[in-house]
């Protein structure tokens, strides 16, 4: 990988980043194609510690089988079980998916990372551990950064237990007051869910919600919501959901971000969450273009790779 | 003084030496530094003005909240200006519907979780100085506390910042900017923790979270800090993460229980206090394998709160632990190391052995679920020879927790404290990233010179500007 990326940058040529090629779009005919799916295995799990570390390229898949066996499951869920996306692209298009914790989203669960600058010099940033402050939030930087920074090619993250119990409930409702009803009860739940999502298809307003947690609570928690119109369905809505997006429907979901203080653009490009107003916006789970990178990131851009090698265009916008 | 007095109210300045001297230490006293002069804006604008004025000037700048952090960060080392954000304390916006705040960052953690409360929110980083850290001063160290255990630290709760770097521009960030752009975002994730060299965070955007609809706060009792130690992996290992964690040795727990009346064990060799929250049968069903994961440790008791004022009691000892520690030893070194937390029983042990080695009491207040252990190395500051000792100490605490494959801070920053052992955590690329990130936002390196890296290169490590005058000279 280092060579790799010093004879690029000699050559001065570009090299777009991927892992399995399931969230990047084909590289520009003068780019390397550089695949990082050989970097593949969990190189350490620490159960009691809840943290592990894989290669960037293990498919996730894998990586679920490992946790599996001692009870873990990767705190993300972007794919469905069918998408072979590594863990290394989890975190490099911060593919949070509809059912990240509040807070404990892409950025929040990775702890420590290896990267390659474009410069060649390969970097061990954060660290192995639950909690740690030394060294600048760069694991933060990265996520979401779509290889247009650095090709990360090992991730350390926090991993969970899986959980005792998880109800998948859904609702239909014809009129949106009626989901919106759904979606608060819902979100007063004294036991957060772990994914409430909204969607308007075919004519009619459907809501998604997943508790997970104890037997007695999640049951508790279904019982309440049962007065709103929600009942159990097939777990794999909620996978389909992730897979197929929203398409020009209304979609919630766990917020990337929030704006309280300004007013709120129905905008179907915009991932933004609006649940108690009953404001909705379009689920966009593609890398979001806006306004360009201004001069500060653009030096920050430039700490990590000066000569331009990494192919810019995603993530965090063109150069 | 007179082009700072020019851009700001005159009550704003303070130039009189003794006026200085009061901002001479933080929270780590064992480094003085008095700035030249001491400025308190009130507002985005005086910030810019007076950072226009020290860029003018090539003057050094230190950001300072409310002088509560534990390493060295808010001192100013090298002299300069040192820009105290207490006057910039106003709650700029709370929306209880959507769970944001927005607050300049002299505001005290504690008011925020005040007025959030109204409201039946919190703020979750709750460090056991919040009834006087600030926000900014959380943002610049990604402050935690003990109940980041479930709900993380400040970084988790940080949507959007303000910042005003060293050349006196204005970066709106995250969802404090006005446009919605991943860059933008990262840019404010990135600043979280930045210690002050990034620039002068003027707002912050939060989340807030609501208030559980049941908490249970357990106290268990174990024969040493070994055997707590174990207790607490056996915690963490049993499906559940708790809000907090919590460890205190025998020493911390008599001081706790002379000043505090918490109603701690006293004959305890160490104790734990574990919290359970969220929702009601969420916690009863919690309860049962956590207790048995303490008493599976061989507590000699354990047991849980009866009711909110002995809750609030047993909260009270612990972050009063060490400022009742304070009253019983002349002065006392606290580290903030960080080990896996199946290792926290070994790292225990080994920073008993260190201490004993060295000739020093040592007391122990951890938030153990997450690893972050805080040793305090007690100490007679009268004496130079016990001060050395206690610092030998201290870095062999912190190389082994690194050994252990931990951190070397969890919550306090690396400040001046600890950058001389930034190499032994991050290699050279690592740390040559670290520093061209820093130029990026500072490229003069004037924004709190002396803190995060080591003493290298004679000018970049002042914080000058090539041929600008040494920070002394401008006066």
């Amino acid at each position: 990988m280092v060579e790799c990326v010093r004879d690029a940058a000699a050559g001065r040529r570009r090299i777009r980043v991927r892992g399995a090629g399931t969230v990047a779009r084909p590289p520009s005919p003068e780019a390397i194609d550089l695949s990082l799916a050989g970097l593949s295995g969990l190189h350490d799990l620490r159960p009691g510690d809840l943290v592990a570390t894989a290669d960037a390229g293990t498919p996730l898949e894998h990586l679920a089988g490992a946790l599996g066996a001692h009870g873990l499951r990767f705190p993300l869920r972007p794919p469905d079980p069918a998408w072979r996306g590594t863990v290394g692209a989890v975190f490099a298009a911060a593919a949070d998916g509809l059912a990240a914790r509040e807070g404990w989203r892409a950025g929040d669960v990775l702890l420590g990372a290896r990267a390659v600058l474009g410069t060649g010099e390969a970097v061990a940033v954060g660290a192995g551990v639950l909690k740690s402050v030394a060294g600048f939030e760069v694991c933060r930087l990265l996520t979401g950064s779509r290889g247009t920074l650095a090709a990360i090619t090992r991730v350390t993250f926090r991993v969970e237990a899986v959980p005792p119990a998880s109800r998948t409930l859904l609702g239909t409702f014809a009129e949106a007051q009626d989901a919106r009803r759904a979606i608060r009860a819902a979100d007063a739940l004294p036991m957060a869910p772990r994914a409430l999502v909204g969607r308007a298809q075919a004519g009619d307003h459907r809501v998604l919600v997943l508790l997970e947690g104890p037997g007695a609570a999640v049951d508790a928690a279904a019982t309440r919501l049962a007065d709103h119109g929600l009942a159990d369905c097939d777990p794999e809505v909620l996978a389909a959901w992730t897979r197929e997006g929203c398409g020009d429907g209304w979609c919630t979901g766990p917020s990337s971000r929030g704006d309280p203080f300004a007013t709120r653009r129905p905008d179907a490009s915009d991932y933004r969450v609006d649940v108690l107003r009953g404001r909705f916006a379009a689920h966009v789970p593609q890398s979001r273009s806006s306004a360009p990178p201004n001069a500060l990131f653009e030096r920050v851009r430039a700490a990590f790779d000066p000569g331009g090698v990494y192919e810019a265009g995603r993530g965090y916008g063109a150069r | 003084m007179s082009r700072l007095r020019a851009v700001v109210p005159t009550d704003a300045v303070r130039a009189l030496p003794d006026e200085r001297r009061v901002y001479a230490s933080d929270g780590q006293m064992l480094h003085p530094g008095v700035p030249d002069v001491v400025v308190l804006p009130r507002t985005t604008a005086e910030v810019v003005a007076v950072l226009r004025v020290a860029a003018e000037l090539g003057a050094p700048v230190v950001p300072r909240g409310a002088g509560t952090g534990l390493s060295g960060g808010a001192v100013a080392s090298h002299g300069g200006v040192l820009l105290g954000t207490s006057r910039m304390r106003g709650i700029l916006a709370l929306d209880p519907v959507e769970r944001r705040a927005r607050v300049q960052p002299g505001v005290v953690n504690a008011d925020l979780g005040r007025a959030a409360a109204r409201h039946g929110l919190r703020f979750a980083p709750d460090p056991s100085s919040q009834a006087a850290c600030t926000v900014g001063g959380n943002v610049a160290e990604n402050s935690g506390g003990p109940h980041t255990l479930r709900l993380g630290v400040t970084a988790h709760h940080v949507t959007g910042v303000v910042l005003v770097t060293s050349d006196a521009e204005i970066h709106r960030l995250g969802n404090c900017g006005d446009d919605d752009a991943p860059w933008s975002d990262a840019l404010a994730a990135l600043v979280v923790g930045s210690e002050g060299l990034f620039g002068v965070v003027t707002e912050i955007d939060v989340r807030l979270v609501p208030e559980p609809e049941c908490v249970r706060t357990f106290l268990a009792s174990y024969v040493s800090v070994e055997a707590a130690g174990r207790a607490v992996a056996a915690v963490m290992a049993c499906g559940t993460v708790p809000a907090a964690v919590e460890l205190m040795d025998a020493l911390a727990v008599r001081a706790v229980e002379s000043h505090a009346r918490a109603g701690f064990p006293q004959d305890a060799g160490a104790v734990l206090l574990v919290e359970l929250e969220g929702g009601r049968e969420e916690v009863e069903a919690e309860e049962v394998p956590v207790l048995a994961a303490l008493r599976s440790a061989g507590a000699l008791e354990a047991r849980r709160a009866v009711d909110d004022a002995e809750r609030a009691r047993m909260w009270k000892g612990r972050k009063e632990a060490l400022g009742a520690l304070g009253k019983i030893c002349r002065a006392y070194y606290t580290h903030d190391g960080v080990v896996p937390v199946s290792r926290v029983p070994e790292a225990l042990a080994a920073m008993s052995a260190i201490a004993a080695r060295h000739g020093l009491r040592l007391a122990s207040v951890s938030h153990a679920g997450d690893g972050n252990l805080h040793p305090l190395l007690l100490f007679d500051r009268a004496d130079a020879e016990e001060l050395a000792r206690g610092a030998a100490a201290g870095r062999e605490i912190l190389e082994m927790c690194l050994a252990l494959g931990g951190s070397l801070t969890g919550e306090h920053g690396v400040g001046s404290e600890k950058r001389e052992l930034l190499a032994a955590q991050f290699d050279a690329p690592t740390r040559g990233l670290f520093e061209r990130l820093r130029e990026a936002f500072d490229p003069g390196r004037r924004m709190n010179p002396g803190k995060v890296f080591p003493d290298g290169a004679a000018c970049g490590e002042t914080g000058l500007a090539a041929g600008a005058k040494p920070a002394r000279g401008w006066l």
